[in-house]
């Protein structure tokens, strides 16, 4: 045993706090940092030297301690809660995403705030009725043309605007497929400085946080499967499509459907359509081609009805010269886009066919039978009337919406208390990290006492032994 | 050291208070300021339905109420008209029972009586917003065929150009009244009238005695289609009532639905004001002390 050994032991202090208060300080750097994971420094005793004494027995050996040493600096990670946290991420921002969806679907309808198509419909029937109470009067019949007029129009203006949406949802896609491209790209990326470390025999924390960031960051747009590799990388599935595999991303594409003429996502890799991908890319898709679609196809199919119903009709009454009806509703424009009056009766009141038979033109019984049209049961509408139906499509938007908002509620509020627990373990309290800040700093000031302690024994030893 | 409290978390936290506080409060803020308590679908799916059907109800029963003013005003004029012609007819069956006595100078009632005859033709093609009343479903000079009035005068024959069609229209809550008195009742009183001239201008005294009954007889027509009249408007006003009471019961409903409760709202809206502030308040607060400020 040497006079130095000491001063090695508490050299060995002096270097572990200081590594210690060094990580202190850069959780305390990080405390705000989204996705960071507290380090701590593993402190362990170093292993110790066996020597002979001349205390004790003969062959007694003592094992005497030979300091502290760095074991390690390992990051606090809950995998179960960060899995839990990101799940929840792609639930919030897909139930986000259909709420905000529905609620530009809402604006649309406009109801029931009176600038909706129930307001077209009502004043449609009124002015039927108008026409049924005074059948002569062109003033009327003129009225009941611009009813008629502007509800074709409120029904066109309701298609064009589901389209517009729709188109939004594309650019949509677009962006987001950049995006997710991006983040499996930094992914594959950051998978290959790991497993350099990896092999290295090292725990890159900071990487590793980075990446956890960047799958958090993806998760907003799809649902994402990880899975571990022996070397520290991470695949990430999205559905059944390998989107990160190892150090390499396989990239999502887009291209137009020419069925549906909107974008289908494909994974480049499996040219597998990503259907139902989850989260706001899912959400996006889902209010495109199904709620979107729905609801469009709920108006078309009332515009048809009245087209056919109202034409069929038409045709069995007399107009005002006593000419048999025509066509009310153009017959070719039979969707909620393309309805509108027919060339034969635009500019023309006397040829709307309000009377049963020819020049009994005080009588109102078609103009009657058409005011009541909405309240009519329609097999093409599952037996419901024009109006029943409409008002049960518009109720089943409003349900789509609570749904959502409750949905946007829940995972709101499971997001909060996922961050706190998150927190609670990987989180950088900041009294925590001063506290721990005060002990290392102790810790290495009694380190350095010692030294000093050591070296004043050693002076004395040589100043015993100079003379 | 697990269950630490973080800033972080605590930012989270203060976040989402925040975030629900001033949501309750904005919705507190326009339900207040619409007056709604639904103001989109989503904000009550059941309800919005019931709103939309009473709301639609509401306008079909206002659209109504107006559209039974002018079928009142039309029975009116229908019934005014048939006045005229009760006071015509009830003159020339003075003249009648007049001209009826012997050595009378039946010559002097004769111009009278001719315009008599086309008062109550001019009467009988009266128009109510430029529909003939008395054409049965006639009711435009087209419909006509060729006819220049529903009743046309030639000599003393008056000749019924319309025909024998009741005129229904709906009043609301599934009634019909008919709005029209068809001209052939009238026919009867317009061949006495027409024979009453013609007997005067033969002096034919006996054809003018024995044309008494059909008088009274033809009077009988008019009165008994003025008290029909009568009926249509009564039944038409019936139902104007019942539809402003609906009125009433309908809006109510869609009040107790739709609507907020101005009070609780304003109660909730002051609440959720004063959560707000705290919470802001609260948070402000938060980091503003750590252990490191009395390191040193």
């Amino acid at each position: 045993m040497t006079a130095f050994f000491g001063i090695m032991t508490a050299e060995s202090a002096l270097s572990a706090q200081q590594t210690a208060l060094d990580t202190i300080s850069h959780n305390l750097a990080n405390a705000t940092t989204p996705g960071y994971h507290r380090q701590n420094v593993v402190l362990q005793a170093s292993p110790p030297y066996t020597v002979p004494t001349t205390m004790g027995p003969v062959g007694t050996r003592l094992q005497e301690g030979t300091g502290v040493t760095v074991g390690g600096i390992s990051a606090s990670r809950d995998l179960w809660l960060d899995g839990q946290l990101q799940s929840n991420t792609t639930a919030n921002a897909q139930a986000t995403t259909q709420q905000q969806g529905l609620n530009s679907l809402q604006a649309l309808l406009g109801e029931p705030n009176g600038e909706g198509l129930s307001s077209s419909l009502q004043a449609y029937w009124s002015a039927w009725s108008n026409v049924a109470e005074q059948p002569e009067d062109l003033g009327v019949r003129g009225s009941l043309l611009r009813s008629a007029g502007d509800l074709a129009t409120q029904f066109n203006h309701l298609a064009q605007g589901i389209q517009s949406q729709q188109n939004d949802a594309d650019q949509q896609v677009s962006t987001m497929v950049t995006q997710i491209n991006q983040d499996t790209q930094k992914i594959a990326t950051l998978n290959a400085q790991i497993a350099v470390a990896h092999g290295a025999g090292q725990t890159p924390n900071d990487l590793i946080d980075q990446r956890a960031s960047t799958v958090n960051d993806l998760a907003q747009y799809v649902q994402v499967n990880t899975v571990s590799q022996q070397n520290g990388m991470l695949n990430v599935v999205v559905g059944t499509s390998l989107l990160v595999s190892a150090d390499r991303s396989n990239q999502l594409t887009t291209k137009s459907n020419a069925s549906t003429g909107h974008l289908d996502v494909y994974s480049s890799d499996d040219a597998v359509t990503l259907s139902q991908p989850g989260g706001k890319l899912g959400a996006t898709i889902n209010l495109r081609d199904t709620v979107l679609v729905n609801t469009l196809q709920q108006l078309n199919q009332i515009a048809s009805t009245m087209v056919t119903a109202t034409n069929t009709l038409h045709q069995t009454g007399f107009d005002l010269n006593g000419n048999p009806g025509g066509n009310f509703f153009d017959p070719t424009g039979t969707t909620a886009a393309t309805i509108k009056l027919d060339a034969s009766i635009v500019n023309n009141p006397s040829a709307i066919a309000a009377s049963k038979a020819a020049l009994a033109t005080g009588d109102s019984t078609i103009a009657n039978s058409m005011a009541n049209l909405g309240s009519t049961t329609q097999a093409s509408l599952g037996n419901s009337s024009i109006t029943a139906y409409y008002n049960f499509a518009i109720g089943s938007v409003g349900s789509q919406m609570a749904q959502a908002q409750s949905d946007v509620d829940r995972t709101t509020a499971a997001g909060t208390f996922l961050t706190q627990q998150q927190q609670a373990v990987s989180g950088v309290s900041v009294d925590d990290q001063a506290t721990q800040l005060l002990v290392h700093q102790r810790a290495y000031e009694a380190a350095a006492r010692s030294l000093t302690i050591l070296n004043g024994l050693f002076d004395t030893l040589m100043n015993a032994v100079s003379h | 050291m697990d269950n630490q409290v973080t800033l972080q978390g605590w930012g989270a936290q203060a976040t989402a208070d925040i975030d629900n506080a001033l949501a309750a409060y904005s919705a507190s803020q326009q339900q207040i300021a619409t007056g709604r308590r639904i103001n989109t679908p989503g904000d009550d799916p059941a309800g919005v339905v019931f709103v939309l059907s009473t709301q639609g109800a509401l306008a079909a029963n206002s659209s109504q109420f107006q559209r039974n003013g002018l079928i009142h005003g039309q029975l009116q004029t229908t019934d005014d008209a048939l006045n005229s012609l009760e006071t015509i007819f009830t003159r020339a069956r003075d003249l009648a029972v007049a001209a009826a006595s012997d050595g009378v100078p039946r010559s002097s009632y004769l111009t009278e009586a001719q315009s008599l005859l086309q008062s109550a033709v001019q009467a009988a093609n009266q128009t109510y917003n430029g529909a003939y009343l008395f054409a049965g479903s006639k009711t435009t000079p087209t419909s006509l065929g060729g006819a220049s009035a529903p009743f046309t005068l030639s000599g003393t024959t008056v000749t019924y150009n319309g025909d024998t069609q009741s005129l229904t229209r709906a009043v609301g809550n599934g009634q019909q009244v008919t709005v029209n008195v068809s001209g052939n009742n009238l026919q009867n009183m317009f061949n006495v009238l027409g024979s009453f001239v013609t007997n005067l201008t033969n002096n034919d005294g006996t054809s003018i005695r024995n044309s008494l009954n059909a008088f009274d007889s033809a009077l009988q027509n008019i009165l008994s289609a003025r008290a029909q009249v009568g009926v249509q408007t009564n039944l038409a006003d019936r139902v104007s009532s019942q539809l402003q009471t609906e009125d009433t019961t309908l809006s109510q409903a869609l009040s107790q639905t739709r609507d907020v409760d101005m009070a609780a709202a304003a109660t909730r809206f002051n609440q959720a004001g004063i959560a707000y502030q705290a919470a802001i308040q609260s948070s402000a607060h938060i980091f503003q002390k750590s252990l490191l400020d009395y390191m040193g």
